[in-house]
Order: C-alpha cells, then structure tokens, then sequence
C-alpha cells in the first residue's frame, strides 16, 4: 500500500472527508483489498472509542474549590502580564544612552581644566605668523570670560582626531596656567572664531604681559609632534 | 441566532467573568469553575483513568488559573487556556502515577490491573462491550502520552484541530499531523481486537 494513501484512510474512517469527496474516495480505495481491510479497522476503531466516552460522574464542587483556594491563601495578581516585561524597554534605553555616552566621551576630550581655580588663566591665541605654532598668552582676571569661550573654541575647531590638550598647573605661582595644544600644519585653525578677538582685546597689565611662544616640529626619530618653547618666561612651564 | 454569534457571546461572557475575578471578584470565578469543570474533568479523567486523581488535577487546574489570571490573554479562549493548564498538570500527574503504579504492581505481583482500568463494574452492560471497553482503555492507557493526548482531544472530546494546535503549542498542521500518528499508533495496539 503506497504510504501517501495512508492519511487519505484515516481521515476517511474518522468521518474528516466532506460526503461527496468521501464516497468518491471510498469508492477508489476499495478498489485494493488490503486498503479496505484497513478502513475498515480505522473505522471500528473509530467506533469503538465512542465507549470511552462513558465516565463516572465526578465529586467536585465549588466549596471543595473555594476551600483549597482559601487554605493557600491565594489572592488573584491583579497586575497585567506586560507589567513583568516593563523594565525591558526601560533598560534598553538606559543601555543605549550609556554606550552612547561612552562613544561620546571616547570623541570629544576630556576638559579637565578648572576654570573657576584659576585666577590668570592663560589660553591658546592664533599664530602670529604663518607656519609658525600656537602662542600662548597670559590672561588677565579682568577677561575670565573670555578664556572660557577661547578654551571652548579652541576645542571644538580642531579635527577630534588631532586634538590633544594638557593641563599644565604652576605649583609654584597659582596665578600662572598654561594650556598647549599640538598645532597643526599652517597654524591652529581658528582665526575665524568669534570668540578670538575678545581675547585679543583682554586689558593685560604691563606688570603681568608676560608670552609664551611655543614652535611644534616633528621629532626626526619617532616622528610624533614635539613642541619647543621659543620665547616665554621661566615662570610659565610649558609641556608638548 | 448562528453558532457564531452564540460563540462569540460565550468568549465574551467568559472574558468579563475572568476580568471580573481578576479585580478580586470571587464569586465571578466560581462561576467560570461551574461551567467548566466537566470539561475539564472529562479531559483529566482520559488522561488519568483514575476519578480521584482526575479531580485532584481538576482541582488544581483551576487554582492554578486562578492564580494566574493575570497572564491569560483574552485573545485566546478560556477554556484552551484552562485545558493547556490541565494537560500540562496531567503530563506530570501521570508520570508521577506510573511510577507509584509500577511500585505498587511490583509489590502485589501484578494483581492490582484494575487499578489502572477506572472504569466501573457495570453488570448489565454487554460482556463483549466490556471486554473492548476494557481492552481499548488499556491500549490508550498503554499509548505514549503526546499520542494519547491528541486522541482524548480529537476523537473523544471532539476538539478542533485549531484549538487542539493551541493547546500542544504546534501549528494546526502540526496538530493534524500528530493526530494521524497518534490513531495509528492506537490502531497497531488494538489490530487483533480489531
């Protein structure tokens, strides 16, 4: 018997076949007598579950229930089933923000310089000539204001790749702070921020003018960027 | 007024009887147990041929659904919901039984059979209607579960196959599938008495 006929019997001798198919399909498997030996025994089969049918009549009762409810002391959760899946959106978005955040702090530098600490800042100005490295000048109290947007400026104008900034404190005199960057080729590209010639035009006492030059040039043997101070005053320390 | 509106009625009425108890409405479930637990019952009672132990797990299924009214979703009917809860606790039930069963019959030489038939002692029924009685409860008894459950729901409790899908978790095909194994395998049991 071909093994794709079997289902066809089955359905047959359950009564699963709409009528008219069923007679047709009846007609074509008693053709082969082994196929019809076989619905017929599906078919008794069929019948004979009918006696199953027959239970005994159960005991159960509501109060039985209610009893055992009340023993457990159980109390219907009244909460909707998306209430346990309620921090899932919460922490996916908590997740995002803080790999975003992450990514973020990864780009932008770390300002570590604390501006309300120091009394003369000093910040990066454009170079005072073409080729020639960033000059740091000394800035008076009178224009704090003005440091910060420099500082700011300075930052955000430079390529996040190149930019590299150091903190360099005077333990000895506090009123001294200087801040270098590596420049880069042709200068710190600056000059069109509109925060530069406030600082240009910051009041320095005559007493306090004093200027760092600094010339960055590439090292001949590591190649990495190096900065030369090449006019100043021994009272402002310079890193690069 | 047609089976469908008749049915859709019925799902409504039992989704406001479960969002009722749900708020703590006691009397809401009880109604719910009232008209269902024959159903189950009937389920509970082919899966184990055993009236007190279908009643306990009758017992249970609807503690179990009160427990968990919460997570029933009213897209699905109540009474699939209800009978997945109760197949899942006969499953268990019935493994536990076969082992204490085995013990038992181990210990009385095989002299308990009767314990695992259920069905009672009728003198006026036909004595050849008994024995097939008797010779078919065995064979089911004797099936593996996944196939016995799929015979008591189509063939004795006359489920659909959708409903039976929703029930094991398969798909509709997958249920009709399972189906003609499972009447298969109870024919190859049942060939000489057949």
């Amino acid at each position: 018997m071909p093994e794709f006929t079997d289902p066809r019997i089955i359905s047959l001798a359950f009564g699963e076949i709409p009528a008219d198919e069923a007679d047709r399909l009846r007609a074509e498997l008693c053709k082969d007598p082994a196929i019809a030996k076989e619905l017929a025994e599906f078919e008794s089969l069929q019948a004979s579950l009918h006696l199953l049918n027959d239970i005994p009549p159960s005991q159960l009762s509501s109060e039985r229930l209610r009893d055992t409810i009340l023993r457990q002391g159980l109390k219907p959760q009244s909460r909707p089933w998306w209430i346990g899946w309620g921090w899932a959106p919460v922490a996916a978005f908590v997740a995002v923000f803080a790999l975003t955040n992450y990514k973020m702090s990864l780009r932008e530098p770390e300002i570590r310089v604390s501006l309300d600490a120091i009394s003369n800042p000093v910040a990066m100005v454009a170079p005072q000539g073409l080729g020639t490295g960033p000059t740091s000048t000394l800035v008076t109290k009178s224009a704090p204001v003005a440091s910060k947007n420099l500082a700011k400026a300075t930052l955000t104008s430079q390529p996040a790749k190149k930019r590299r900034h150091r903190k360099v404190e005077e333990e000895s005199d506090p009123n001294l702070y200087a801040m270098v960057t590596s420049s880069v080729p042709g200068g710190l590209p600056i000059s069109n921020d509109a925060a530069l010639p406030m600082i240009k035009q910051a009041p320095v006492s005559s007493d306090q003018g004093q200027v760092v030059l600094i010339n960055s040039e590439v090292d001949e043997h590591s190649g990495a960027q190096k900065a030369q101070e090449v006019e100043g005053t021994p009272s402002v320390p310079v890193g690069g | 007024m047609n089976a469908t509106t008749v049915g859709t009625r019925e799902l409504d009425t039992d989704a406001d009887l479960v969002r009722r108890a749900r708020g703590g409405d006691y009397a809401a479930f009880e109604e719910l147990f009232n008209r269902y637990q024959t159903l189950v019952y009937r389920f509970a009672y082919q899966m184990i041929p055993r009236r007190d132990e279908a009643e306990d797990v009758v017992q249970e299924s609807f503690v179990r659904a009160y427990q968990n009214l919460h997570r029933y979703r009213d897209e699905a009917k109540f009474t699939t919901w209800l009978l997945r809860i109760t197949h899942n606790l006969c499953t268990d039930q019935k493994r536990m039984v076969q082992r204490r069963t085995n013990l038992e019959q181990q210990e009385a030489g095989r002299s308990l059979d009767w314990m695992t038939i259920g069905s009672q002692e009728d003198p006026i029924e036909n004595l050849e209607q008994d024995r097939r009685k008797v010779a078919l409860r065995k064979a089911l008894n004797a099936l593996p579960e996944h196939h016995r459950t799929l015979i008591i729901l189509r063939d004795l409790e006359e489920k659909e196959y959708s409903e039976i899908a929703e029930i094991l978790g398969c798909t509709v095909g997958g249920a009709k599938l399972r189906v003609l194994r499972a009447r298969r395998a109870l024919k190859d049991r049942l060939a000489p008495l057949l």
